[in-house]
Formats: C-alpha cells, structure tokens, sequence
C-alpha cells in the first residue's frame, strides 16, 4: 500500500485512530534508532519514543507542509532525545577530536611498512564493532553519523532535520569519520603491544 | 611524503568515497593518491568505517510501542472529549457570568464530609460496605458485554454488577465503575473481574481514582487491588492506571503511590510521575511514567451520584 503523506495527515487530523497506526509503524523503525543511538539506553529509548508520537499526534495540526512529515518527526524525535539528554546532564562524552600530533603519528603508523596493511585493518572491521565507536562519539556527531549511514538520509535531509547549514553537516560528517579511523587505528597499535 | 602536504588532500577522501566530490577535486584527489601509498591506506580504511558504519542498520522498535501509543492516544482523546463537553456551555455569556457563583457552590457542596455508611470487617481489614458489592455501570459509546452478554449505552446506569461478574468494553466504549470513594474508568477492549476486593484485570487498561482518606474512615476502599496474571497493584491513596498486554503488566501512578506485587514475591512502590512493568518472569522495571497525560485525569466522583449508583447490599437491584 503506498503511504500518501497528504491523505494520512487529513486523515489523523479528522481522528481516524488506525492511520495513525500506520504512520507509527512506518517510522517507529527510524524514530526508535536515532532515539536509542543517542540516549543509549533501550528502555529509556522507549518511553521517549512513545513521547516523540505523542507529540506528533499532539501537533501534527501545525505541519503546515506535509512533504516534510518524514524531516519533521525526525525533528521531533531528535529534539526530544536532545531535551532528555540536557535534563539529565548525561552526554559523558565530549568531543575528543585527537590533537594534531595524534593524528601524524597514525600517519606515520600507515607510512610504516611494518605496521599491518590497511586492508588486514579493514579486515577485523565489523559492523558491531564501528556501533560501539559510534555510541562513544560525542552527541552531535552521533547524529549525523546516525542518520547519514545508518538511516540513510541524505545531507539536505539532515540538514533540515537538525536545522543547521549544510556545510556544518558535511564538516560534522567529516570530522565523525576521521575520529572513528582514529579509534580504529588506535584500537590497532594497541592491539599490536 | 610529508604529512603536512598530504593534509588538504586528507579532508576531500570523505566525500570521495561518497561520490560528494565535484570534478576538479576528484582529479587532484586522485592524483595525490597515485603518488602517495600513505593517503592510499588512508583512504581504504575510511571505505572500511564507511562500509561497516552502512551495513550497522536500523534497531528493531520494541513491539510495545505502537500499543502503547496508541493507549496514550485513546486516554488524551478522552481527555480532550471531556473538557470539550466540560467547556461547550461557557461559550454562552450568561453561563460565564454565573460560572464563579456555582463554582463557589459546588465548593462547599464537595467540602461536606461524607455521610457514614455501613462498615463491614473482611480479612481483619475496615472497608466500604460499598466495595464492589453492587455497582451500577455507567458508559457510552458502544456496547459492554457483561457475563458475555451484550448491554447497549441505554442500559447505562440500570444494569448492576456483583463480584465475580466479569466485564468485556467492545471498540470506543469508555466505561466507569464508580463506586463511594473511587472511580475507575475501563478503556475500550478490556475484560475483567469484578472481585470483592478489586478487579482481575484480564487485558486492556483501566485508570483507577482513589479519593485520599477522609475525616470518616470507613468511606476508602481500603483492600482495592488490581491484579492481572502476573502481578498484583494494591493502591496507596491514589490516582493510577493498569495496563495488561498479555505479557506484561505496567502500571503508571498519576498522584499518591501504589505497590506493584510480581508473582515471583518482588514488589515495588510506584510514586506518582512514575512507571513500573512487570514481565512474564516477574521481573520488575520501573521509571518515569510518560503515559497517562493529565488530561486524561478522571472526573471527581460525587457523593450523591455514588449513593444513586451503588446501593447498599440490601437495597433493591432488581434492574439487572
């Protein structure tokens, strides 16, 4: 059945219960991700995506344009988890970009022929092991990396989601990856003592 | 090659390996990188974040959610009817003008204490002679099946129910048993039974409104107790609700506390603003409540509605 965003909308606004229904189980999946990935907790995950549908049914009246719906609950979702995370002062993890002096040692850890090649690097890679790197970076970063590869938006989507510039997204996306490689590598050197 | 002059490259791989690139940049990318093994390794680890980072996926949501929502849905739209129909008449400037006089009334009309009824000893425990003993159910919106028997909205108010009677609310029915110090509202698609001391509560959701104890004792439903089948809710003075899905039991407390009872013997107290869910195990879970929203909350029960629907024992109710 195809999802007209229009016709569910003006459905829901005239209190039919059950296209609601659909439009939760069409973006539970996605809500329920960025929602976990950035308060890092199922349950509390949970309740806090309950909330973020709540809101929606609370003020999808005020979506003015509803090719934006699929942005606009993102949005929801995203500042839901943002709010939750300010009350209770969690975000342990501040961004920890490595210094400069950091960075060329890795660079000459790659230069160094005796160091693994990067592809036995790639090789111990695993999709579980990148989540955990993931969770480790600070908020702002998670995001991007969350809904860029993970949910598969693209950078104007994000862009509109989070309400920043596009270059702020593309730079955030950037910065994210090199701090994951840097972990990654990191994990490698001291993997080789 | 020197790091210094590999580092304006190093910030265009990213969006290399995302086809984000415009032409003259992929040109000189790839320039430096024919001539450079470093920026080559660089470059291939980064494909491998990028490619573990895709194949991560979407989490599964919990499948409680979309119930659960829903659940908060229905109770906001009771609320949202409710002042609705509360509101409707102060559009008309004469009821406005009245409004604070008979606000005023019904203040000292609800200030009176509540007259003594019957106490009765069950357990070693003081109670209502009005515990669920026999109660007249009010409802609207669609039919309620008690004993499996059909019962249309016009029945409201005349059918009567004892313990061990057992209730079922079809689709959009909101039903409320209202008894001397408590109200309790039954949600649509729930089944239960009566108890003498509370109800077992099959499926569904039920809100349930324990006035706090009065100057006269006796008036407090002072056994009231929810059990499902796996737990056991004993109220404290409270505002609540039980939800039953078939696996889990949850409880969220609105105002005062409850105590939520596992059938494996853990027990935990519930204090208003907070959620507790027992699973098929027993195992307790517990947090801030999000249900359940103030709106939702239910109208004060009054005194001479109670005594209209819910006769003592040995007054007549024949009307069943």
């Amino acid at each position: 059945m195809k999802f007209e965003e229009a016709d569910v909308i003006s459905a829901i606004l005239s209190g039919d219960k059950a296209s609601f229904e659909h439009l939760i189980k069409k973006y539970q999946g996605k809500v329920y991700t960025l929602v976990f990935r950035l308060v890092r907790d199922r349950e509390t995950a949970l309740d806090l995506s309950q909330e973020v549908f709540l809101k929606i049914y609370q003020k999808l009246s005020d979506l003015k344009d509803s090719g934006k719906l699929s942005s606009w609950i993102m949005q929801v979702a995203h500042n839901t988890s943002l709010d939750w995370l300010k009350k209770r002062k969690v975000d342990s993890f501040a961004a920890d970009f490595e210094d400069q002096q950091t960075q060329q040692k890795i660079f000459q850890h790659l230069q160094d022929t005796t160091s693994p090649s990067p592809e036995s690097i790639v090789e111990l890679m695993s999709p579980s092991r990148m989540s955990e790197l993931v969770s480790k970076l600070d908020v702002k970063y998670r995001t991007v990396i969350t809904l860029r590869f993970i949910e598969g938006y693209s950078f104007k989507e994000i862009a509109k989601i989070l309400n920043l510039p596009l270059s702020t997204v593309k730079f955030r996306k950037h910065y994210a990856l090199q701090l994951i490689k840097e972990r990654w590598m990191q994990i490698g050197r001291d993997g080789d003592r | 090659m020197a790091f210094e002059s590999c580092q304006p490259y190093r910030e265009l791989y990213t969006d290399l390996i995302e086809g984000e690139l415009e032409s003259p940049d992929i040109i000189r990318a790839e320039g430096h990188l024919r001539e450079c093994p470093a920026c080559r390794a660089e470059l291939s680890i980064l494909r491998g974040v990028v490619s573990n980072l895709c194949e991560i996926g979407e989490e599964e949501a919990p499948v409680e959610l979309s119930s659960r929502v829903m659940a908060s849905v229905t109770a906001e739209s009771f609320g949202a009817f409710f002042w609705r129909i509360l509101g409707a008449p102060f559009q008309f400037p004469a009821v406005r003008l009245f409004a604070p006089v008979a606000a005023a009334v019904l203040l000292l009309f609800l200030s009176r204490p509540y007259l003594p009824v019957e106490i009765r000893i069950a357990n070693g425990v003081t109670s209502s002679s009005s515990d669920l003993a026999a109660i007249r159910p009010i409802w609207w919106g669609g039919n309620v099946y008690i004993n499996d028997q059909a019962h249309p909205p016009s029945e409201a108010g005349r059918v009567t129910i004892r313990p061990g009677d057992s209730i079922r609310t079809s689709d959009r029915v909101e039903l409320a048993l209202c008894l001397a110090d408590s109200t309790i509202d039954v949600r649509p698609r729930t089944s239960l039974i009566v108890k003498t001391d509370g109800l077992f509560l099959a499926g569904g959701k039920i809100q349930v409104k324990i006035e706090p104890p009065k100057a006269a004792a006796g008036h407090r439903l002072a056994t009231f107790k929810v059990t499902t089948p796996n737990a056991t809710v004993v109220h404290l003075g409270t505002v609540f609700g039980v939800l039953y899905s078939g696996l889990t039991t949850r409880t969220d407390v609105l105002e005062g506390k409850v105590r939520m009872f596992g059938n494996n013997g853990a027990s935990q107290e519930i204090g208003a603003g907070e959620y507790a869910s027992v699973d098929t195990g027993g195992v307790i879970q517990s947090g801030p409540s999000l249900d359940l929203p103030t709106s939702a909350r239910l109208p004060r029960t009054q005194p001479e509605d109670v005594r209209e629907i819910n006769p003592r024992p040995n007054a007549s109710s024949s009307a069943r």
